[in-house]
């Protein structure tokens, strides 16, 4: 009880941090808006190809999603680095609170930022016509499995943050990985006009999880082996990433 | 009453090779205030992290408020406050939501987390500044806050390592009346570590100078100066000296450690005030002119020279930077 309730303060702050920095909330909200617009321009001739099936807009809006989840939730670890150089993580290991609400605050912020971006994706894809044929239970899967994509990325990130304890480190495995994931999935490209290799190698890219499963809540009659299955295998993988930040917890505090 | 903090036998080492504690015992009697004095890189900062569960030693044990703080952390955790060298705040918060998420980190919620937190404002002066940001505090204002912070669980032992480091004298000198009316109104055992000699001095009723990952000698700053052998003679000659003033001063009874260095007499005697006139009368029978004397108690710094075998100002780091 107590941790949940300390988890919710962790979660509160990380919320009133990011309202705090105006910059920050613009750009969490626009990022989205023009992602859909300036990809969605950019690869529209995409459709064309012979063997693609649908408008881009179908196609790509669930892609902007898990897009966001990985590039947004990816810097979570950054707020542990900057907490462990202001002194403020030392500080709260002095008190007595719960360990895991720390990582699972923050998990939890992540994941419901993503969530508020995903209604501006919404939003602006009906506008711009896409046709949910997941209806409301499809589209709320396609939250689901955007929030589970990122509290897995976050959770990672966490880890990165408190073992490498400096910016540039979050900064240049999280950014390692990031493009090559998105396009080793098949967020911008249908699966059949990828390579061969891709293709297989996408079968292991959770970010191809969450594509698969949240096109094929939404966007589709839904699903439900595809979307269960793909649910699953993002819990399993939240699930692991958690205990690999709780493990990098652990030994930051063996460190000091 | 019970000690506030036992320490024995403390060893830790950061790998490859540098022996942060080194077989530090220590008692401190509940209620006093206790200084911890030595260069960057001593070994203090490693104690009190340890203490405070931060860190845990290679061997040896320590109890604080009664509770090992091997066996059972969670617990001294809930009887300690700690402030640390760094600022503990979240910048991006406002003065009054550090101090509550804080209360929460302890389990104090509703009415009585926002009594605390109103009467900690209160007394630390913080009331009107408590909806800014602490980014835009002055370090005083932060430091003020940090301490506010680490008290606001009734702690029965308050850790503060360095407190004043980085603060202008102003803000330097208020956090000392701080700290030294915590300490008459509370009955707290504070636990203070400082590279100040004269923090120090001014502060603990108990010290413990350390050194190289050992304590090097411990009692109260007057107990630690009466070791060293008396007053500081200091005796400026008119002109450089062949060593006839320092054979004639050596002769006169009650006064030891004669040295020179260029023009600058230096010697110890018991009751310097009482000795000074032989000085000055044998000099002067010699024919040896005095441009000016000093005599001092002896201070901290005599006692840290006596102790850890260097001056203090020279004492080297022995610690990278954050490993300290």
């Amino acid at each position: 009880m107590i941790a949940l309730r300390q988890t919710w303060q962790v979660f509160l702050r990380g919320l009133r941090t990011l309202l705090r920095q105006p910059a920050f909330l613009v750009v969490t909200i626009i990022q989205p808006i023009v992602w859909l617009l300036l990809f969605g321009a950019l690869f529209r001739s995409v459709s064309r190809i012979p063997g693609f099936h649908g408008t881009y807009i179908d196609f790509f809006t669930p892609g902007v999603v898990v897009m966001l989840a990985l590039f947004g939730a990816g810097w979570s670890g950054m707020a542990f680095v900057e907490d462990i150089a202001n002194g403020v993580m030392e500080r709260m290991l002095t008190s007595p609170v719960w360990r895991g609400s720390l990582n699972v605050g923050w998990i939890a912020y992540e994941a419901v930022v993503i969530m508020v971006q995903t209604v501006l994706i919404v939003v602006l894809a009906l506008i711009l016509g896409a046709d949910f044929k997941g209806g409301i239970i499809g589209v709320l899967l396609m939250f689901l499995i955007g929030a589970l994509l990122a509290c897995s990325v976050a959770s990672f990130s966490n880890a990165v943050g408190v073992l490498g304890r400096r910016r540039e480190t979050v900064i240049g495995v999280v950014s390692f990985f990031q493009l090559p994931l998105t396009f080793l999935s098949t967020g911008m490209m249908q699966r059949n006009l990828l390579p061969r290799w891709m293709q297989t190698v996408s079968d292991y890219n959770p970010v191809n999880w969450a594509v698969e499963g949240a096109r094929a809540a939404a966007m589709q009659r839904t699903d439900w082996g595809i979307v269960g299955t793909r649910i699953a295998m993002l819990v399993g993988l939240a699930l692991v990433a958690s205990l690999v930040a709780s493990r990098a917890f652990a030994r930051y505090q063996r460190s000091l | 009453m019970p000690a506030a903090i036992e320490a024995h036998d403390l060893h830790k080492r950061y790998p490859p090779a540098v022996r942060a504690l080194n077989g530090v015992s220590l008692t401190v009697e509940a209620g006093t205030i206790f200084g911890v004095l030595g260069p960057n890189g001593a070994g203090k900062s490693t104690l009190t992290r340890v203490l405070c569960t931060l860190t845990r030693p290679d061997s040896g044990r320590a109890t604080v408020a009664g509770v090992d703080v091997l066996r059972d952390p969670v617990q001294v955790r809930r009887r300690i406050g700690v402030v640390g060298q760094k600022h503990g705040s979240d910048p991006n918060a406002t003065g009054r939501e550090n101090l509550v998420l804080q209360g929460e980190f302890y389990g104090i919620t509703g009415r009585e987390l926002r009594a605390r937190v109103a009467a900690a404002l209160e007394r630390f002066e913080l009331a009107d500044a408590a909806g800014r940001q602490v980014r835009t505090y002055s370090g005083g204002m932060a430091r003020r806050l940090d301490i506010a912070m680490g008290l606001l669980n009734r702690p029965a032992v308050l850790f503060l390592d360095e407190p004043t480091t980085g603060l202008d004298p102003e803000a330097r000198a208020l956090m000392w009346t701080y700290i030294a009316r915590l300490a008459a109104e509370e009955q707290m055992t504070i636990w203070i570590t400082t590279h100040y000699m004269d923090e120090a001095d001014n502060l603990s009723g108990r010290l413990a100078i350390v050194d190289s990952g050992r304590i090097v000698a411990q009692g109260t700053p007057e107990e630690l100066k009466r070791e060293v052998s008396g007053d500081a003679l200091h005796v400026e000659l008119a002109q450089r000296d062949g060593g006839e003033a320092r054979g004639t001063v050596e002769r006169i009874p009650g006064v030891s450690e004669v040295e020179i260095d260029g023009r600058v007499l230096r010697a110890r005697a018991a009751d310097g005030g009482a000795v000074l006139p032989t000085v000055l009368a044998a000099l002067e029978e010699r024919d040896i002119k005095v441009a000016s004397v000093k005599v001092s108690r002896p201070s901290l710094d005599d006692v840290y020279l006596r102790f850890a075998g260097r001056e203090f100002d020279r004492a080297d780091p022995v610690l990278p930077a954050g490993a300290s």
